[in-house]
């Protein structure tokens, strides 16, 4: 059996400005300057360090592009790190974003198999599964139509059932926790908290802190591509509001 | 090593196969004459160039169309699964920002979409040209077997293609005009014979006359390539491998901050 663990040890990650490395080869094509690769870099995460095993259920604060999601995707292994060492022992399913490669012009139920497919589940993948997947997400015979003929609550609920129908060791929740209409939301978020609490390992990153503070038992406070802090749910929020909001 | 494995995982293969499906299901699904399309273009070009050539380049045109349908059906499918790689890493920027699986699938998928075309097509072509011309041989059922290797050249170009497109956007542009000009540089609508025989050796070193040569060989005239023909493949399977590997180990680490 896997014992789920993630270790992050002085993880650097840098984006790339393509504008300004485009900008830069052209000037230097032209002989009116010279080009510095480095000088397009862009800092996402600067020396992360992080740890977490077997019951750990991590919420993860901070303010707009201070790197949470990129954490994200450094774990789940879509952003390669620049230093630094990565050690993720388990399956990952990162619900980062809904929708995965969903493709307007086929029908729904295509659709969930495709987004299976990129998630690299095929493994998990079954009729039963998939009937499960439909029920859940109410749409009955139109699953049938493709997906360009759904309303936007319709396309939300099959984007949440695909994704969080799976049962990983290592659970990364983006503020994904419900959608669609009022009792829909009611269904999706006690799936949602089911699936975190049941996950060997959960990290949900979330503004409000409030929402989630019943399903977590570590709190990180991130800003500027770093971890801050991490400490009870009420410290970090006071660390929050006073050090990076300043309110 | 963690990229080699993938190679022997049956769901790598399954998840190409659904893309390319999607891919072909998608393309001509609201057209009114769908996948006719894929018969229409080129047996237009065909038709233009029996009509063309033959006077331009004043050599014999008996078998021409039959010698066109063997080569331009080929050549189309090189270009269009060529140019389609280019670009399948791109045009797909948002879900490999998300997407778990090897980015290899992309080019492969557009490579499996471009296959199913070439297949279909050539078929329609090779029917026509058994009753009009009558060149059926019984070895065309060897054909997949001759496309293996082909495959195996091909394959890791269109993904080394595809990663360099992203760092390099203009590839894509140079690409095409390439193409334009190696289809003027390989016999595809003139027959070789229009040279000197003392100056066909020079074909063997344009790789895309390496991997026409079995095919046309062997819709034509039903031949199978020689111990010769595949001993070039051979060498451009590992010239193409070697190079292309190279590439990916290179651009594949960082490529998702480029897209």
């Amino acid at each position: 059996m896997t014992v789920a663990s993630i270790i992050l040890k002085n993880v650097y990650v840098n984006g790339v400005d393509t504008k300004a490395r485009a900008n830069g080869v052209k000037k230097l094509l032209c002989g009116a300057g010279k080009f510095d690769p480095t000088s397009a870099e862009i800092p996402i995460l600067c020396g992360v360090d992080f740890e977490a095993k077997h019951g750990d259920k991590v919420a993860i604060i901070g303010r707009n592009g201070c790197g949470k999601s990129s954490l994200l995707k450094v774990i789940s292994g879509i952003y390669p790190i620049a230093s630094g060492h990565r050690h993720v022992v388990g399956n990952v399913a990162p619900l980062i974003e809904m929708g995965l490669g969903f493709d307007p012009d086929l029908s729904g139920l295509k659709n969930i198999k495709l987004s299976f497919a990129y998630r690299g589940k095929l493994g998990l993948y079954s009729e039963d599964l998939e009937r499960q997947i439909i029920e859940f997400a109410e749409l009955g015979e139109k699953i049938n139509l493709p997906l360009k003929s759904y309303s936007s609550g319709m396309q939300a609920r099959l984007a949440f059932s695909c994704t969080v129908f799976q049962n990983p060791d290592i659970l990364l929740l983006d503020e994904v926790l419900a959608v669609g209409d009022q009792g829909f939301v009611e269904k999706s978020r006690k799936l949602i908290e089911q699936r975190f609490r049941d996950a060997p390992i959960s990290i949900i990153v979330h503004h409000a802190i409030d929402q989630v503070k019943s399903l977590c038992n570590r709190f990180i406070l991130m800003d500027g591509g770093r971890v801050i802090s991490e400490g009870s749910c009420k410290d970090i929020l006071q660390e929050y509001r006073t050090k990076i909001l300043k309110i | 090593m963690v990229e080699a494995k993938i190679f022997f995982n049956k769901y790598y293969y399954l998840t190409i196969f659904i893309i390319a499906k999607n891919y072909i299901t998608r393309k001509y699904q609201d057209s009114y004459l769908g996948a006719l399309w894929t018969l229409i273009v080129p047996a237009t070009q065909i038709a233009i160039y029996a009509f063309v050539m033959p006077k331009i380049m004043k050599f014999p045109s008996e078998d021409y169309v039959p010698f066109l349908i063997s080569s331009v059906l080929f050549w189309t499918f090189l270009n269009n699964v060529i140019l389609g790689s280019a670009s399948s890493l791109i045009a797909n920027a948002t879900t490999i920002g998300r997407c778990l699986v090897s980015k290899t699938i992309f080019p492969l998928a557009e490579l499996g979409q471009h296959l199913y075309h070439f297949a279909l097509s050539l078929l329609i072509g090779y029917i026509f040209s058994c009753f009009a011309y009558g060149v059926f041989s019984i070895k065309i059922l060897l054909l997949p077997l001759v496309m293996i290797p082909i495959l195996m050249a091909l394959t890791p170009v269109l993904i080394a293609i595809a990663f360099i497109t992203v760092y390099i956007r203009d590839f894509k542009e140079f690409i095409a005009i390439i193409m334009n000009l190696a289809f003027w540089a390989t016999p595809i609508v003139y027959p070789i014979t229009i040279f000197p025989p003392e100056k066909q050796w020079i074909f063997n070193f344009n790789p895309f006359y390496v991997m026409m040569k079995p095919i046309s060989g062997l819709v034509l005239n039903g031949s199978l390539p020689s111990l010769y023909d595949i001993l070039r493949l051979c060498a451009l399977i590992v010239i193409s491998s070697t190079i292309s590997y190279m590439i990916y180990k290179k651009l594949r680490r960082n490529f998702i901050f480029y897209l």
